[in-house]
């Protein structure tokens, strides 16, 4: 089967390439045209005004962050099960954009909550799962980094992953579990809340988040792999490797 | 550091018939308390530990009756975390460092059993006494007898939640050498984290005149899924540490 | 056009939050490419022949 040929590090390596810069292109293009539309084109809200508007980094940011957690523990799902260094390669790229999705989604809250809700922080069920998070994906990287033998790191952060995957779902939905501070969800099949303009800008920045996400995954992939697979005779015979010998 | 092997207690290599699970956890359980009650010394520096952070908060700022009563409780279940996270190293160190624990993980006996005996003799000798010493410690604190009960049970029913929580750390940390401890705790503590919302937020919840039922409800599930899952978890991040 | 920087009054908190998301973001792709070429050179310069995989990431800590 042609597509079992990807999963050896040797052939995924310039399909990732191309891949990241593909989506890179693609979340620049995206990200333009939806800020243009979010912080311009898109009139003000009723009671926010203005404010609303940091919508267009939060909500994608959020999104993105727990998105990529259970892409991140379905490959080390995968890694564990099957064995496969691409996959826990793969889980070991995510968790470094993962942390950053979560630390943009926190402090663009902060600041869309203060004027809204007159406070910067409240510990409310999302608010607190969101920073568990946060702290989820850094232990993840420390103890990626406290450990030296690659492999034993790799199924080490896959079970790691795995047991703390079970915030996600609390995560999206302690919104409707417990009243609290945060507003019920925006975006629900096929009838929104929130008006068209608004919805548009919302999902191309969404779309934008994402495709960035996959780009840079990508390229630290590479790199990744680059390290870890540093004697292999295909990283010798890759051209910016013999370009320098 | 008295050392593990012991004649009483070799790891049992052979299965015998009706051997299974209640067996591995039993024989597990009874070893690690035998073994902890030898070295009572280190059991006492624990519950001193914790007897001593419940009392450096009043002592840190003014003994405003009114302030005690608001912090008493999150202070005990904050100091309960930290002495949970404290004893955690010592739940795997030892067998690690003589072999014992490989043992265990090459014998028939269900690793998980086995393991969720250790932790069930880490509860006994760490989380069992801070349930028992907090009516005497909320005393400094001024709290009112109900919050007292409140406190009680959540610890009871929380303690448990740390130690199975908290074994899965102490295994995936086995062996490192940097700050083992400090990088426990920075994995651990996410997930303590709701324990401590829930059991803390009971106390509020009956202050406030709410009832504590959905924190316990919440509690008491989240034990359920610590039972089910944490021995599996802790099996493997073991048998991951081990190779 | 000043009044597109004010926004409504808001500036302070769509403008901080804007602003460090795209800070953030620039940080990360710096740090991806230093990352990257650190990697590169490590591969280009090392002693090894093809001689299997090697935990180069222990290398480039150390090199840190």
């Amino acid at each position: 089967m042609s597509g079992f040929k990807y999963a050896a590090p040797a052939q995924f390596y310039p399909l990732a390439g191309k891949m990241a810069l593909w989506f890179g292109v693609s979340a620049a293009v995206l990200a333009v045209i939806g800020l243009v539309i979010g912080l311009y084109i898109a009139p003000i809200d009723v009671t926010q005004k203005d404010s609303y508007r940091i919508i267009f980094i939060h909500v994608p940011a959020a999104w993105m962050s727990m998105f990529l957690y259970v892409v991140m523990a379905f490959w080390g799902a995968i890694a564990l099960g099957m064995n496969t260094r691409l996959s826990a390669m793969m889980a070991q790229s995510i968790a470094p954009t993962g942390a950053l999705m979560t630390a943009i989604a926190l402090w663009t809250g902060a600041l869309w909550g203060k004027p809204t809700w007159g406070t910067y922080w409240a510990w409310d069920a999302r608010m607190t799962s969101e920073l568990i998070l946060l702290f989820l994906y850094l232990g993840i990287i420390a103890l990626r980094n406290a450990i030296d033998d690659p492999r034993r790191a790799d199924k080490a952060c896959s079970v790691l992953a795995l047991v703390g995957v079970v915030n996600v779902p609390i995560i999206y939905m302690s919104v409707n579990w417990w009243n609290t501070l945060h507003q019920g969800a925006t975006i629900k099949a096929g009838n929104s809340s929130i008006d068209d303009i608004m919805l548009a800008g919302l999902l191309f920045m969404v779309f934008a988040f994402w495709f960035y996400s996959v780009a840079v995954t990508l390229v630290r992939l590479r790199t990744i792999m680059l390290e870890r697979e540093v004697g292999a005779a295909w990283v010798a015979r890759l051209p910016e490797v013999k370009e320098e010998r | 550091m008295t050392t593990n092997s012991s004649p009483v207690f070799p790891v049992r290599t052979a299965m015998e018939p009706g051997d299974g699970v209640f067996t591995a956890f039993f024989w597990a359980l009874r070893r690690d308390l035998r073994l902890a009650l030898r070295s009572r010394a280190e059991l006492g520096v624990q519950i001193l530990f914790y007897i001593i952070v419940v009392a450096l908060f009043p002592l840190s700022m003014s003994p405003d009756k009114e302030l005690l009563m608001l912090l008493g409780p999150g202070v005990l279940w904050v100091a309960a975390l930290l002495a949970s996270l404290l004893s955690l190293p010592r739940l795997f160190a030892s067998d690690y460092a003589d072999g014992t624990l490989e043992q265990m993980a090459l014998s028939p006996l269900p690793l998980p059993a086995l393991i969720l005996g250790k932790i069930s003799a880490h509860w006994l000798t760490t989380g069992l006494p801070v349930v028992v010493l907090a009516p005497l410690l909320s005393i400094q604190y001024w709290l009112e007898p109900e919050v007292i009960w409140v406190l009680m049970a959540g610890l009871l029913i929380g303690t448990p939640v740390l130690s199975l929580l908290g074994a899965i750390g102490a295994a995936l940390t086995l062996g490192l050498r940097s700050g083992g401890g400090s990088l426990l705790a920075l994995l651990i503590l996410p997930l303590y984290i709701p324990v401590l919302i829930f059991g803390a937020g009971a106390v509020e919840a009956v202050r406030g005149g709410m009832g504590a039922d959905a924190n316990f409800s919440l509690l008491a599930a989240g034990l359920l899924l610590a039972l089910a899952g944490a021995p599996f978890a802790t099996s493997a991040a073991v048998r991951i540490s081990l190779d | 056009m000043g009044e597109f920087f004010a926004m409504g009054g808001y500036a302070f908190f769509v403008w901080m939050a804007y602003g460090m998301a795209a800070l953030l973001i620039v940080l990360e792709i710096v740090a991806v490419c230093a990352h990257r070429k650190r990697a590169l050179h490590l591969v280009r310069h090392s002693d090894v022949h093809g001689s299997g995989t090697v935990n180069a990431g222990a290398q480039l800590k150390e090199a840190e």
